[in-house]
């Protein structure tokens, strides 16, 4: 069980951004992916998610050993991928419930409804893990949030939504270091031997309250080195300038 | 030939007025010859379909065609003949034929604290049907009236409807009218409203239905304090044109007005909105908003918006503006990031977009009204 991405190639406008990546993300891991601006760290996000401003020209996203090439958007988030936004996108008129229940009711068997009631009492309870106060079931998604509330809100969706991969892009931005704790401690509540995330980040801060298993360094649209969460702390004193003399 | 005229006065009027024709201003861009209802006969009698469920608290009115066939309250009572409308925004024959076709219609007199009343006009037939209906609500008193169009069968009918409404000083009014026609008809509202003294109007419609929608709304605000909210929500998709001319006419000191259109496009769906603030000389402390916002769903449908203002007081607050967006992509990818597909994703958005309007009526049961009548909207066109 794992999300493998094989020598995964994509460019924008013709400007090649991932040049053959590769990257096995088992179940029950958390995996952190630093680099440097431009390396294409979100991209590969973005990628894995399915979006279409990027053409896949070569290589393969598996999950679970399955190729989700063909797969669109929502298909992906259903059968499993989780990208929390380093943007989240606000949409006006939409309230955060009704966002979550069409969610879910999107991985429901065909004339099923979800229950209201235990959605609600889900809903509380995970808000209240992330300290939200609950009128923001009825606010539109993320419009007016502070950048704070626009990542909890995220923390939260990935919550209700149960994935089974999770990616967070640079989740931390914007994060004051009690809401840094907060967020964590969701994370780290969903982590089981089930479930596997891909933690992009510029700053080991992040990492000293979600633990990773293994640590990637990005560069030029690859990995260019792999090691344990040492490997993090390494960066943060000396930088990238080791890839300069690569 | 135009349709019966009985009375020589107003057949007079009527013949000596033109159909509208599109050198007019207050026609740009609007399909004109739509307008042109000449040999036009009445529909006749109508016919009984099924109605939506009665709303909570609401005195039930319903017509069928030309004939009253339901309800009663003691504040409400029948027209048999049009209040004479008139039209300042571009269709005085329309007003003119109003004034000597309407044989049927309403005025309801509010002068209590909780005057809740909904007319329903079940219509049918390949003809004209005129209705008419008077607001008339006494100082400090309140009223919620809901009229809703809706269309029994198939037929082609045109309905050419006037209302007056008018506040007395520290009146309250809600007044939500749902446009639930078939795409074969037509409606022609002649919507005029006066607010006197510090009173307080909020008018909204709903526009679902009719193949074609011509509606002119003039509000005046002629009382210090008063307040005048007026609400649009527009569907339109292939096959359907609504072309909506307004009127923010504010005639006294520390008036306020605040006008939201949002016009939501599917197919070829074509929408028209002319705005104009109007203050006048004297009317200093005017508070006056316009907005018309338009979303296309789609690269073949056609919005056109002119908002405009003209100021003739000191101290005054005035804003218009207008705007086109097509559907984020942004906001699509992330609804679809979550599991939501595209079709709905897109609904959402739409849906999203028209409740900043229902939102407004700060009315629960009239925003349940209102949404309903939307999401069976999105339901049918996605």
């Amino acid at each position: 069980m794992s999300l493998t991405i094989e020598n995964l190639q994509a460019s924008v406008d013709e400007t090649p951004i991932l040049k053959g990546l590769n990257l096995e993300i088992p179940a029950g891991e958390v995996h952190a992916i630093m680099g440097p601006n431009g390396s294409g760290k979100s991209t590969l996000s973005k990628i894995i998610a399915g979006h279409d401003d990027y053409e896949v020209t070569g290589g393969k996203v598996l999950l679970d050993g399955v190729d989700i090439a063909e797969l669109e958007v929502d298909e992906r988030s259903r059968a499993g991928i989780f990208l929390a936004f380093q943007y989240p996108a606000e949409v006006p008129g939409v309230s955060n419930a009704n966002f979550l229940r069409a969610a879910l009711q999107a991985r429901m068997p065909e004339g099923e409804e979800i229950d209201a009631v235990s959605f609600y009492k889900d809903l509380y309870a995970k808000m209240d893990e992330l300290e939200m106060d609950r009128k923001f079931t009825s606010r539109a998604v993320n419009e007016g949030f502070s950048g704070g509330e626009k990542k909890r809100n995220e923390i939260l969706q990935m919550m209700m939504l149960d994935p089974r991969y999770c990616l967070l892009d640079e989740t931390d931005s914007g994060l004051d270091i009690d809401a840094l704790k907060v967020v964590a401690k969701g994370v780290n509540s969903m982590r089981s031997p089930n479930r596997g995330f891909l933690v992009i980040t510029h700053y080991q801060r992040l990492l000293d309250y979600i633990k990773p298993d293994v640590v990637h360094v990005m560069s030029d649209g690859q990995i260019v080195k792999t090691g344990g969460a040492d490997l993090a702390l390494e960066l943060e004193s000396s930088g990238y300038d080791f890839l300069k003399t690569a | 030939m135009p349709a019966t005229l009985e009375s020589p006065p107003v057949k007079g009027k009527f013949d000596l007025l033109d159909w509208p024709v599109r050198t007019v201003e207050n026609w740009r861009f609007g399909s004109w010859k739509e307008a042109n209802l000449s040999g036009l006969e009445p529909a006749g009698a109508g016919k009984s379909g099924d109605l939506p469920a009665e709303v909570d608290g609401f005195t039930r009115f319903v017509f069928e065609n030309g004939t009253l066939v339901s309800g009663s309250h003691p504040q409400v009572s029948e027209l048999n003949q049009s209040f004479g409308p008139e039209s300042k925004l571009g269709s005085p024959k329309l007003a003119a034929l109003h004034e000597a076709q309407s044989k049927h219609g309403l005025k309801i007199s509010a002068s209590g604290e909780e005057t809740a009343i909904e007319i329903i006009h079940c219509v049918s037939g390949d003809g004209l049907v005129m209705p008419s209906l008077v607001i008339e609500v006494a100082a400090k008193a309140n009223v919620r009236v809901i009229e809703r169009f809706i269309s029994v069968g198939s037929d082609a009918t045109t309905v050419v409807s006037a209302v007056d409404v008018k506040l007395n000083d520290g009146a309250e009014a809600k007044y939500l009218v749902t446009q639930e026609l078939n795409l074969a008809s037509k409606l022609i509202r002649l919507a005029d409203s006066c607010l006197e003294g510090a009173s307080n109007a909020t008018q909204a419609v709903i526009h679902s239905g009719a193949k074609w929608v011509r509606e002119e709304t003039y509000s005046t605000v002629d009382g210090s304090d008063g307040k005048s909210h007026i609400l649009s929500v527009a569907l339109p998709g292939t096959g359907q044109e609504f072309d909506q001319r307004t009127f923010q006419h504010h005639g006294a000191r520390d008036t306020f007005s605040d006008l939201l259109f949002k016009n939501t496009l599917f197919g070829k769906g074509k929408t028209i909105f002319s705005g104009l603030i109007f203050v006048d000389e004297g009317a200093h402390g005017t508070d006056a908003y316009q907005t018309c916002r338009n979303l296309m769903m789609t690269d073949e449908c056609e919005a056109h918006s002119m908002p405009g203002l003209e100021i003739n007081a000191d101290d005054v607050k005035c804003s218009h503006g207008s705007t086109s967006a097509r559907v984020s992509d942004e906001e699509i990818f992330y609804l679809q990031a979550r599991g939501i597909d595209a079709k709905s994703a897109r609904s959402l958005v739409a849906m999203g977009f028209s409740i900043e309007v229902i939102e407004k009526f700060d009315d629960e049961t009239l925003e349940a009204l209102a949404l309903d009548v939307v999401q069976r909207k999105f339901e049918s066109v996605s």
